[in-house]
């Protein structure tokens, strides 16, 4: 249960969000920093969070840090960047243990603090950052971006992706890409991030066991930014012609095939048959109660994992299994009857009811968890308000079988991925 | 129900103990507030049991794998669906597989009796059938394949093939495709009555519940047929030498960055409180020695051998203890020498005692956080019962424990002698 929220413009483009809740020992702080996703600027931004934590005036060492946030009763300093759609997001997060659970009265002061340090007082050396410190991080994020083929199963959607939205801003990695980080040095690294600090927009979300008062009045003296013009940014374009379906196949050494199928739903997370797209999704592909689990996995025993999930801001459908690679034709073909049947309308009653009753305890529980509910809250403001999750539910509720017929009458199937083993798979036998 | 009340003050939690007379305890801990209810029904049952002796000494064999298709045939009903009858009261039921144990567990917002009723009438009355287990066997091998593909788990499973010559621990949880295709339905059913016994079985909840209702439901939906089942198994371990099976083991797998497990086998047993409070002064020495904040960190975080993905764990139990220290390098034999070197430095000169104040309260706010999220708490709690552990003795423990105790158990514990390397390395020097 959250008790209370209270929303308030600190400075120009730069929003706090309180939500008080007394039912956690933690108090949680995130700092969002928000970029249109672009080739360069992504590689650049997935470096940033990488260099800022390595270095800062006050701890000079990442191990200085680390002294310090243990010192902070293992307080959790976390800075990354996450693609929403085609928005590329800083997130910068603090956890701490709540003051009435340990013997400190300052800690929060403390952990704005840090955070202020780790944002705005990074380790500058000659008008740039630590070479030394940039040099390491290009060398660690570029093994990052290589290791995501050693995760099979992820590895293939990322590559779903990549293929279907080849010229769309969504096609680019949250890290960016290998040549981009190459070329970048520290002392432009260090010009763009002023440049990004002072024109992004930005939210601060606080949830805990906090007095907004005091709250907000240690935000004000102790995390100040530079402003100056803020961007505005663009909606996503959500459309796209399809004149044939791509068919792609790649050979990897994997004993298991990965199939992927990437679908273009042509419905926007704004508009009324949004909530009928989830529910579609869901009634398809989410999880055990539906039609591609019960009939691929328990029917026909051919795969173990089988699922739909939905790219909110980009309105695309990704379906993914694991399969024999005999079974390619076979499993393709029981995905597309699957469609054809919410087509024609043969969803039952029980299958809306279960797939609602899914939506909605999701949506009741997210104030269970404090990062999901500030990730939530978050999401939202990116679509422009927030809208709150009783409402929220009755949307859910409004929707009827015909609503989800029409949305299966508008996705589009874009492209078909498959990644097979290298060598003549041994034939199953049962 | 014998109900026994608990309250622990510094963090401000409690739990409620109901012993039913066939033996089953169920544990209820109430959290105001919080939407989600869970409920875990489980059995002392893992991967690991694979040979035990019944009540009367008999000595059972049966193949690798076992407890976990037995997981996936619990599921099986008489009629109907059991997902779908979750599903339609809002609850989303899931189930899981370990070395030592096996749950059934459930989550929801609403109806959460009901569900709880469902839970336990549905782990008591599978429907095993020779057609169905035969289904089973294509998608437990889906899922066998689906591990194969992933290196973490071949790393690691690799490192306790390399640990371990006779203990069960060294097999994969899911067993293999060949072990897997001998299961058979009688196999399922004399394990099932054997394991699925009210003494070998806990019940716990957690989330914003009534106790009494909890204790009032479970002890309805309790069969005649289980109540009287008294069986309490007892596992069979092989005859586990202190002497390690193979110091290296590698595997080429396509990989873009060599992973590696150093794991430490431990050799001597000990009683469970001991055992627990070993375990904490190890972990607060695994960080000294080599968390983001130790010295050694820096260096070879700075010297490029090791990234973010350096990291320790330590596990405990009756049957086996270890340590592994994994990670991904380029250099993974030179940085193994180097660990050691370290370890073999503190030896020599000790730690320094400022370290381990800090790690400590670092381990004190890190254990009051966890009791944040109903699941963390839910498989803390769970983890350490059937380990025969109470995870709320973890601050006291931990106050209790002191530089010469962190010393002592160091050394005995890391051992070069009784140390594994486990790597997974691309073919070739292909940059991928």
């Amino acid at each position: 249960m959250i008790n209370k929220t209270k929303d308030i413009e600190i400075q120009e483009k730069v929003n706090l969000h309180l939500l008080k809740s007394d039912k956690f020992k933690t108090d949680l702080i995130g700092i969002y920093i928000k970029r249109p996703l672009k080739e360069k600027e992504a590689s650049m931004n997935a470096l940033l969070t990488r260099v800022l934590e390595r270095g800062m005036k006050k701890y000079k060492t990442a191990q200085e840090l680390n002294i310090h946030l243990d010192g902070l009763y293992g307080a959790i300093l976390v800075s990354d960047v996450h693609k929403y759609g085609e928005k590329h997001v800083f997130q910068f997060k603090m956890q701490i243990p709540d003051k009435r659970y340990v013997p400190s009265n300052n800690i929060f002061l403390e952990s704005i603090d840090t955070l202020n340090e780790l944002i705005n007082h990074p380790l500058i050396i000659n008008n740039g950052f630590k070479d030394e410190y940039v040099e390491q991080e290009k060398k660690n994020l570029i093994q990052t971006i290589r290791s995501l083929k050693n995760d099979k199963a992820s590895y293939a959607i990322r590559r779903c992706i990549e293929c279907m939205c080849e010229g769309e801003p969504f096609k680019i990695s949250q890290n960016g890409s290998i040549e981009n980080i190459q070329e970048i040095n520290g002392k432009d690294l260090y010009r763009y991030y002023r440049e990004i600090l002072k024109t992004s927009p930005i939210d601060i979300c606080v949830i805990g066991n906090i007095d907004f008062d005091s709250v907000e009045s240690v935000i004000r003296k102790n995390l100040k930014f530079d402003r100056e013009s803020i961007i505005s940014l663009e909606r996503e374009n959500i459309y796209k012609e399809i004149h044939q379906v791509q068919d792609v196949e790649e050979v990897m050494e994997v004993e298991q095939g990965k199939l992927t199928l990437g679908f273009r739903t042509n419905i926007s997370y704004d508009s009324h048959d949004y909530e009928a797209s989830v529910l579609f999704t869901t009634i398809l592909g989410g999880g055990a109660n539906s039609k591609l689990f019960n009939e691929i996995r328990e029917e026909k025993s051919l795969s173990y994992y089988i699922y739909a999930k939905l790219e909110k801001h980009k309105s695309i459908l990704l379906i993914t299994a694991g399969i024999n690679t005999k079974d390619k034709t076979q499993v393709v073909d029981l995905i597309k009857g699957n469609i054809t049947k919410i087509q024609e309308g043969m969803i039952t009653d029980e299958e809306l009811s279960i797939a609602k009753k899914s939506i909605i305890s999701s949506l009741e529980s997210k104030s269970d968890y404090p990062n999901s509910f500030i990730n939530y809250y978050y999401n939202q403001l990116l679509g422009s308000q927030v809208i709150d999750i009783e409402k929220l539910i009755k949307k859910y509720q409004a929707v009827t079988i015909e609503d989800i017929v029409s949305v299966s009458e508008v996705i589009e199937l874009d492209t078909i991925h498959f990644i097979k083993g290298k060598e003549q798979v041994t034939a199953n036998e049962n | 129900m014998r109900i026994k009340h608990k309250y622990y003050k510094s963090i401000d939690e409690k739990i409620i103990i109901g012993e039913h007379s066939s033996g089953l305890k169920v544990f209820v801990l109430p959290k105001k507030d919080f939407r989600k209810k869970h409920a875990y029904f489980m059995t002392k049952y893992g991967s690991i049991y694979n040979e035990f002796i019944d009540n009367t000494g008999k000595i059972i064999k049966k193949p690798e794998g076992i407890a976990h298709f037995l997981e996936h045939k619990i599921f099986e009903e008489h009629e109907g669906n059991i997902f779908e009858k979750f599903a339609l009261l809002g609850a989303r039921v899931n189930a899981f597989t370990k070395f030592d144990a096996t749950a059934y567990n459930f989550s929801t917002v609403d109806n959460f009796y009901e569900s709880l009723k469902l839970l336990i009438d549905f782990v008591q009355s599978p429907h095993i059938t020779d057609e169905n287990v035969e289904k089973e066997k294509g998608i437990i091998e889906q899922e066998i394949k689906m591990y194969l593909d992933n290196p973490d788990w071949k790393v690691y499973f690799n490192a306790l093939k390399a640990m371990y010559k006779n203990n069960p621990v060294r097999e994969d949880i899911a067993g293999s495709v060949e072990s897997i295709n001998k299961i058979t339905k009688d196999d399922l059913l004399d394990c099932y009555k054997y394991f699925y016994s009210p003494r070998n079985m806990i019940v716990f909840v957690i989330g914003d519940v009534n106790y009494q209702q909890v204790f009032d439901t479970v002890e309805s939906s309790l069969s005649k047929e289980f109540i009287e089942r008294d069986y309490e198994p007892k596992l069979v371990m092989g005859d586990e030498k202190s002497e390690v099976n193979q110091k290296h083991i590698r595997e080429k797998n396509d990989v873009s960055q060599p992973k590696f497990i150093y794991a430490f086998k431990e050799v001597k047993k000990y009683e469970s409180e001991e055992l627990f409070k070993r375990a904490i002064a190890i972990k607060i020495a695994l960080i000294a020695l080599f968390g983001n904040s130790s010295p050694l960190y820096k260096e070879l975080y700075e010297l490029g051998w090791i990234d973010e993905s350096f990291s320790t764990e330590h596990s405990f139990n009756e049957f086996f203890i270890h340590t592994i220290i994994g990670g991904e390098s380029d250099y993974p034999d030179e940085l193994y020498e180097r660990v050691i070197q370290e370890i073999d430095k503190v030896k020599e000169k000790g730690f320094n005692k400022k370290d381990l104040i800090r790690i400590k309260r670092k381990f004190t706010g890190r254990y009051i956080s966890s009791f944040n999220s109903l699941q963390a708490i839910a498989s803390l709690f769970t983890n350490y019962y059937i380990k025969g552990m109470d995870c709320f003795k973890y601050l006291d423990l931990l106050e209790e424990i002191t530089y010469e105790y962190i010393l002592e158990v160091f050394n005995s514990h890391f051992n070069e002698k009784y140390a594994v390397v486990s790597i997974v390395e691309s073919d070739g020097d292909e940059i991928g």
